[in-house]
């Protein structure tokens, strides 16, 4: 092919189309799937916190819930809500967690979706840690 | 004081015969297609012809008789399909012979060169780009004597917008003798000239014939100074009729007058003109193919300077930025557009939120038992949301399509807009890839400022929330898209028209498209989104307030899924790499057809 007729190798297209695709789709998938920061915690089981707590005492969970309502608030503790997550065959469930003061900055609203890091305290009760919009 | 290269009073002939051993360019069997119309007439039948060094040829024809193909073919702006081309007994079409940039001038029928440039500014680029190799010192001496050399000194600081016909045609012709090619092909540059300029262009061409010891083709359609050319080639309907001296000319065509060879032509179908011409050919016994060993060496190319090399690249690069910075800066209409633009579309932006965005009121956490209560609540929150929603995704949908605007206000003309110098660049052996680095340093330039101003503008009058410098990210990476898409649409463009055009539609689908304001079916719209750099844009600049009600309330709002920050922010920059490629293929493609 003569200098001032230049056009790219079509073999050049097809290698640097499926090199962009799979770089693309590559940088999609990671920071689509390991941008979640409690991706590496362990789904609560509900079925096993409610039969017994105790058991899971210390642990932490990720949960990830619909805020329903606020149950009882504490200057000192925060506020108590009550949850809707599904369990694992689908189904709702409603468990509380308490929302630490520390963590009041964030937007709590009806219906709003979370994902969060919680901790089974000693008594019983899910005390977030960390929360995320979904 | 201007050189005159008058026309000697008598002719004087080439020193080289047309058959001489030293003959530097040979055409043997060279036919030439329609580019992508294999179905339609060749442009060239079957073309033998051969010019020595120190030549001046004329090629004259009726119109559409292929004279400028020929030029392009030698050239190699036309391929050509069978035959071969040879030039100091390389056969060009082979790998690593083809005419090197510094061999080949080539003058197009119109002038080709930045309006706004002045002469000396237009010779002293082209030196630069076409010399990259050389030193300051000789680059500048060699500008000096082009300028002397082309008549052009008195006119040197005056724009290339108000030079004369002859002027323009001087300057063309000056640019490609800055590089000293011993082959210098001219497409009919003498057209349209008062007798005067005409007179001063072929006096000019006679003297680089014989003082320079160039080859030079002139296809013209004058016959005024036929005799002053040391050949004449006569084509016809893509053969040729004639190549001989001008004294031969009258007597076999048969013709008293020189303006009577084109009505004699049409006396005769192009077969037999061309089957005489090869009688001819054969009966003087003319080698048709170099014979061995006159051919130039690998190692003679080798030595030839290079335009390639990283210090050659970065040398172009700032040559070309510079460039286009003195255009932009001259283009007093686009400056003034790009001003207007960033005071108007920012404006338009905040005369729907200048008041502020509004405190959201939640729902009730508490448990309520008065279901009339709980149900006001909800309407009262649903209007709210309704509302507010509308509004923050709204202006935020406001802010990228209007950025996606100036995106394609930025990009679609840059490529088209300079096409065929590009092309001529490119022949002169300016390399594509610093070429497409100084339009994306200008452009990254535009994207900044007027990203950034559209941020500090909005953020500052409607006190939107969120980090500053996110959302300036963002606004900046959708414009960047946009820009770098129409961009590439540029350098795949035809003509100016065509791709601001395309530009428009780009963008005029980014908001129907995006899915902030209608959602799109969700498979649909998972094929589609990664496609809108708006529905990133958007998505984004959304997830910059995602602690804040607003997001809330906007989010409630929209059916279409959001994504996360760093996926926005991945994908407009996988826009942006897409575009770049596409725009550095784009630029690389010879688009000698282009209508700029």
């Amino acid at each position: 092919m003569r200098r001032a007729n230049s056009k790219p190798k079509p073999l050049w297209l097809v290698l640097l189309t499926l090199l962009t695709l799979g770089v693309a789709g590559l940088g999609y998938w990671i920071f689509s799937n390991l941008q979640d920061p409690y991706r590496t915690l362990q789904p609560l089981d509900l079925g096993s916190y409610l039969e017994n707590s105790d058991n899971l005492r210390g642990n932490v969970y990720k949960l990830d819930g619909t805020i329903q309502s606020a149950l009882a608030w504490s200057a000192v503790e925060g506020r108590l809500f009550s949850i809707e997550i599904q369990n694992s065959k689908g189904n709702k469930e409603f468990v509380g967690v308490l929302i630490p003061v520390e963590l009041g900055e964030v937007n709590l609203q009806k219906g709003q979706r979370y994902a969060m890091k919680v901790e089974v305290r000693h008594d019983g009760i899910l005390k977030v840690l960390e929360l995320r919009k979904s | 004081m201007r050189p005159d290269y008058l026309l000697p009073s008598q002719p004087r002939r080439c020193i080289c015969p047309v058959n001489d051993i030293t003959r530097m360019l040979i055409l043997n069997q060279v036919e030439v297609g329609i580019p992508d119309r294999p179905m339609l007439p060749a442009l060239l039948k079957g073309v033998s012809l051969q010019y020595p060094q120190g030549h001046l040829g004329a090629i004259i024809g009726p119109s559409g008789c292929g004279k400028s193909s020929l030029l392009k073919a030698v050239s190699g702006i036309l391929e050509h399909q069978a035959g071969e081309l040879f030039w100091r007994g390389r056969n060009l079409a082979e790998a690593g012979s083809d005419l090197r940039a510094h061999e080949l001038g080539y003058v197009p029928q119109f002038s080709i060169f930045h309006e706004d440039l002045s002469v000396a500014e237009i010779i002293s680029d082209a030196a630069a780009l076409r010399l990259s190799t050389k030193s300051h010192a000789d680059r500048s001496q060699r500008v000096e004597q082009v300028l002397e050399m082309a008549g052009l000194r008195e006119i040197a600081q005056r724009r290339a917008r108000v030079l004369s016909g002859g002027q323009r045609r001087r300057l063309a012709l000056a640019i490609e003798l800055v590089s000293n090619p011993d082959l210098l092909l001219c497409d009919e540059v003498t057209s349209g000239l008062d007798p005067k300029s005409e007179d001063e262009i072929v006096g000019l061409l006679h003297h680089l014939a014989r003082q320079e010891g160039r080859c030079i083709l002139h296809v013209t359609h004058s016959l005024r100074h036929v005799a002053y050319y040391d050949s004449v080639t006569v084509m016809y309907d893509g053969v040729v009729a004639f190549q001989g001296s001008p004294e031969e000319l009258l007597h076999y065509f048969e013709v008293e007058n020189r303006d009577d060879i084109f009505s004699a032509l049409a006396h005769q179908e192009a077969e037999v003109w061309d089957a005489r011409y090869r009688q001819g050919l054969e009966l003087q016994g003319l080698p048709q193919e170099p014979e061995a060993g006159h051919e130039e060496k690998s190692s003679e190319l080798a030595s030839q300077p290079s335009a390639l090399g990283p210090l050659a690249w970065l040398l172009t690069y700032g040559i070309l930025v510079r460039r286009r910075w003195r255009l932009f800066l001259r283009e007093r209409g686009q400056w003034i557009l790009q001003f207007l633009l960033l005071l108007t579309f920012p404006g338009l932006v905040v005369l729907f939120g200048y008041k502020g965005l509004p405190e959201i009121r939640n729902m009730t956490l508490e448990i309520q038992t008065d279901v009339l209560a709980i149900v006001q609540e909800q309407l009262a929150y649903s209007l709210q949301m309704s509302q507010v929603g509308t509004l923050v995704s709204g202006l935020i949908m406001f802010e990228v399509i209007l950025l996606a605007l100036m995106g394609a206000n930025n990009g679609s003309r840059e490529a088209a807009s300079e096409r065929m110098i590009w092309e001529k660049e490119k022949l002169a052996g300016v390399s594509t890839l610093p070429y497409v680095a100084s339009k994306l340093t200008f452009l990254a330039f535009l994207v900044v400022v007027q990203s950034f101003w559209m941020t500090l503008f909005v953020k500052s009058v409607c006190h939107f929330p969120g980090p500053f410098l996110m959302q300036f990210i963002t606004l900046a990476l959708v414009n960047g898209a946009i820009t770098t898409s129409c961009f590439a649409i540029s350098a795949w463009s035809r003509s100016v028209e065509q791709a601001s055009l395309m530009s428009i539609y780009l963008v005029g689908f980014q908001l129907p498209l995006s899915g902030a304001v209608l959602a799109l079916p969700s498979s649909l719209g998972e094929l589609i989104r990664p496609l809108v750099a708006a529905y990133w844009g958007w998505s984004g600049m959304l997830q910059t307030m995602k602690t804040t009600r607003l997001y809330d309330v906007a989010v409630t709002l929209t059916q279409t899924p959001l994504s996360g920050q760093q996926v926005c922010l991945w994908l407009l920059g996988m826009h942006m790499v897409v575009a770049v490629l596409l725009a550095v293929f784009g630029c690389y493609r010879s688009q000698w057809n282009s209508q700029s």
